[in-house]
């Protein structure tokens, strides 16, 4: 039997969801010691994908907030007919690619701002500390980041979340159907031409 | 050469495990006989390479500030539950799980009092009201091994104070304990990991291992918490953990070590979320290597490499 102590790493993917429908069950009758352990299983999985396709630190926490503050409103209605993590997921993306879409429209907070120092990704105003620190690996680094960037930066939205969701999430195409709403074969070409423009955009630079 | 452009189209899907069967062996015929296509390969695998080095890794600041809000919110939400009165009743807890350095000054005030009717992050029962909430929220900022083997431990209280004591000093032992797991300099982690490996025998310090290997976000520091833990891998609740790090971790070398480490000890037995682990891996595992080490992981064991 699981430990209390050890749920929060025992719920993390649906590859042990035992103790995570006890604790949604928990959270459900309201449990908040439960709730805290199913946002803090999940909050940072959620804010890297925030961060990742909005470029914002700004935005990615108004997509945090929301997308629990939405767990929190609906978790009754929860009846789990797919996993808290695919429900979690979907509900996380569809917040991303609104705030993709109305960006777009408004043609309001690029990625990529203007300093007196030249231009910066605002992501990189709270860069991660890292313990390693080769000088010459670390520009190297810096350069495939900024390509990478660049090209993530071409994808369409939905191409976008695709290829985020399967490359750094690792979820299965099956899955990303279900977050998105879509069938595993239109996750499938979607990541296909996302792979193909990332291919043309990165092919020189590897 | 339309026939490799086909296939090289295909080399994307087939890296992330996406193909069919007879597409992967359609691929794998003609790699053998296309020395071109083989190098196309390893180019594509050196864009994924390339694209790993571009993720992102939020900020522990921007995550507790997230928390921070969100605790702030949850109170606000009418739900039509319960839950706002219970939200109402955990609020400080929130704060002091996640917020530790905000919240320094209020517990200050509440002080040993607070920390006594509120659970703090430790769990294990084995620490009892020893987490830095009685330190005033501290921050732990230095860790050293003094020529006698005692530990010098600096931290932040409202000014900076300094302890000394041997391992299994209680107030010692808390403060590695919230250090490996609390403190935001990654090196600080690692090294309070290594101290703490040492005392490994202590159910308490496997299970502050076992959190820093399945949460820590620097792989130097998961791997060193690893290494405290391999010779206990027949206690569940290391089990548990490993069995976590092999679905979720993203360093294909960590779940690799979780392997070979359960394969090491002869006559080790699985518990059976572990043969699951094992068994889950096989179906979403990305990585060849990996999958073969579980497939004869779990062959040794006469399990089955899938789920049904």
């Amino acid at each position: 039997m699981v430990q209390p102590s050890l749920k929060r790493w025992a719920v993390r993917k649906e590859g042990a969801a035992v103790d995570e429908t006890e604790l949604i069950r928990a959270a459900q009758r309201g449990d908040s010691s439960a709730f805290e352990e199913l946002v803090r299983t999940y909050d940072q999985s959620v804010l890297r994908l925030a961060l990742s396709m909005l470029r914002s630190p700004e935005d990615a926490r108004d997509v945090y907030q929301e997308t629990f503050l939405r767990v929190y409103r609906n978790l009754n209605q929860f009846r789990f007919d797919c996993s808290f993590h695919t429900w979690l997921y979907r509900i996380a993306t569809n917040l991303c690619l609104d705030q993709l879409r109305r960006r777009k429209v408004r043609k309001e907070e690029p990625t990529v701002v203007a300093t007196p120092e030249g231009s910066m990704d605002r992501m990189d105003a709270a860069p991660e500390t890292r313990v390693e620190g080769d000088p010459q690996r670390n520009l190297f680094s810096g350069q495939i980041r900024k390509r990478v960037k660049e090209a993530l930066a071409e994808l369409t939205p939905r191409e976008r979340m695709v290829f985020e969701l399967r490359h750094y999430e690792g979820m299965r195409l099956r899955k990303i159907g279900e977050v998105l709403g879509t069938s595993e074969e239109a996750a499938k070409n979607c990541l296909f031409r996302a792979t193909q423009k990332m291919r043309t955009a990165l092919g020189e630079f590897v | 050469m339309s026939e490799c452009k086909n296939i090289r189209e295909q080399f994307a899907l087939l890296l992330y495990g996406e193909l069919k069967f007879d597409e992967e062996e359609r691929i794998d015929s003609h790699l053998d006989g296309c020395p071109e296509c083989r190098a196309a390969l390893g180019r594509q695998k050196a864009l994924h390479d390339a694209v790993d080095a571009a993720a992102v890794t939020p900020s522990r600041v921007l995550l507790n500030r997230c928390r921070e809000e969100l605790a702030e919110l949850l109170p606000r939400e009418k739900p039509a539950s319960s839950w706002t009165l219970w939200w109402h009743q955990i609020g400080a807890n929130w704060k002091i799980q996640f917020l530790k350095p905000v919240g320094a000054m209020a517990l200050l005030a509440v002080g040993f009092f607070a920390a006594k009717i509120t659970p703090g992050w430790n769990v294990s029962g084995g620490l009892g009201s020893m987490d830095l909430a009685n330190f005033g929220g501290a921050q732990v900022r230095n860790v050293a091994t003094e020529p006698d083997g005692r530990l010098r431990i600096v931290f932040d209280e409202k000014r900076e104070r300094t302890i000394s004591g041997s391992r299994d000093d209680q107030q010692i032992r808390a403060l590695l304990m919230a250090a490996a797991k609390e403190a935001t300099d990654p090196g600080l982690r690692a090294q309070t990991v290594t101290i703490l490996v040492g005392d490994a025998n202590e159910a308490d310090v496997r299970e502050a291992l076992a959190f820093a290997m399945a949460n820590d976000e620097n792989t130097t520091v998961r791997l060193k918490a690893m290494e405290g833990l391999e010779r206990y891998t027949n206690d569940p609740m290391v089990q548990n953990a490993l069995a976590h790090v092999l679905l979720n971790d993203p360093n294909t070398g960590m779940r690799t070590r979780v392997i070979d480490a359960l394969t090491g000890h002869e006559g080790q037995e699985l518990d059976r979320q572990m043969v699951g682990a094992l068994q889950e891996l096989m179906s979403r595992e990305d990585d060849h290597d990996v999958r073969e080490r579980a497939r004869q992981m779990l062959h040794s064991i006469k399990a089955s490499a899938e789920t049904y």
